[in-house]
């Protein structure tokens, strides 16, 4: 499905069509989505906070001044009520160290990987990135899955660029050393 | 990117953190979120009035008055009296006077109220004041609920 641009949306549910607002919601459900989802962790959780979402920026889209992109508007108005909802079950902590990551690592680690079948590979991507705590898990996915840029992120989440590398960089050494973790662990059961 | 993102770069991640599928939203949900949207009742706006309903009440009258008097009034005589005024006899004037008077006790003799109309006139004002009345009621009533 092709849509145009958020604008002309925009413009029909303000001057009273609000059936315009389905194509907004269907041309970026599955971002929110995801935000959401990676956040919580809980599909249905995840979908009642996306419906949320789209109700408070359908109500607000009147005041919506058009100084951001409304994508990142949205997904940032995602990741402020799916951080609330999850805050109000546990705190989230996350505690990663500084070591530098070698290439060395992410060759043979990269290696390893490459060896195992695509359903493997689906399984040990699955296993670390739940160990992620929720917000690394977003930072990961937004960056490398959904190729939003290092500006995009740092607006949707309100850290700044420079705070987004440097989580980013941890991140990927964190992913790493969780790899070559789960790879270790996987050839003793199989040795 | 610039060169501070080369420690974050990784097309070898991209491509594993791509291989699982995300979980996907239920069939439904833009109608869900379509059906929980407050809905946006326009009012129907009320034609502005040009003209007051008072005026077109007085204008009215006005002219019901004047078509009345056209037809009523005898004022041949009075126009046959003021031809024949002159400043030389002021007994003349005294004659367009009388004509005058004449003209308007006969005009108004003329006039006869029947039962049908004061009825019609009475149920007319009752209705009038029963309307002033229900709309500041309501009008009093509406307000206190809100």
């Amino acid at each position: 499905m092709t849509f145009r641009d958020d604008s002309f949306y925009i413009g029909q549910v303000v001057g009273g069509d609000q059936s315009a607002y389905a194509a907004l919601v269907d041309k970026h459900k599955a971002l929110v989505f995801t935000i959401a989802h990676k956040i919580l962790r809980h599909r249905e959780e995840a979908e009642e906070v996306a419906q949320d979402v789209f109700l408070k920026a359908f109500n607000a889209l009147s005041s919506f001044k058009g100084d951001a992109k409304f994508s990142t508007w949205l997904y940032r108005i995602t990741y402020n009520t799916a951080i609330s909802q999850s805050r109000r079950k546990k705190p989230v902590f996350s505690a990663i160290d500084d070591e530098m990551i070698d290439n060395y690592t992410t060759d043979v680690i990269g290696k390893s990987v490459d060896e195992l079948s695509r359903e493997e590979q689906i399984t040990a991507v699955n296993k670390v990135m739940e160990k992620l705590p929720e917000e690394e898990n977003l930072l990961l996915t937004l960056f490398y899955k959904n190729d939003k840029s290092i500006e995009d992120i740092a607006e949707i989440t309100g850290y700044s660029q420079s705070n987004v590398k440097v989580k980013l960089y941890r991140i990927r050494k964190r992913m790493y050393d969780d790899l070559k973790r789960y790879l270790e662990k996987a050839e003793e059961q199989h040795g | 990117m610039d060169k501070n993102n080369t420690h974050i770069e990784d097309d070898f991640l991209k491509k594993l953190i791509s291989l699982p599928e995300d979980e996907k939203l239920s069939d439904d949900f833009t109608s869900k979120v379509m059906a929980g949207l407050p809905k946006v009742i326009v009012a129907p706006v009320e034609a502005k009035r040009k003209i007051d309903l008072r005026i077109i009440g007085l204008i009215a009258a006005v002219s019901i008055t004047a078509i009345f008097i056209f037809f009523n009034f005898d004022f041949s005589g009075i126009l046959k009296a003021a031809a024949e005024t002159s400043e030389n006899n002021p007994v003349k004037y005294l004659n367009l006077f009388t004509s005058i008077s004449k003209s308007f006790s006969d005009g108004f003799s003329g006039i006869k109220i029947s039962s049908i109309s004061i009825t019609a006139v009475i149920s007319l004002a009752s209705l009038y004041f029963a309307d002033i009345f229900f709309k500041k009621w309501f009008n009093q009533n509406h307000t206190e609920a809100i």
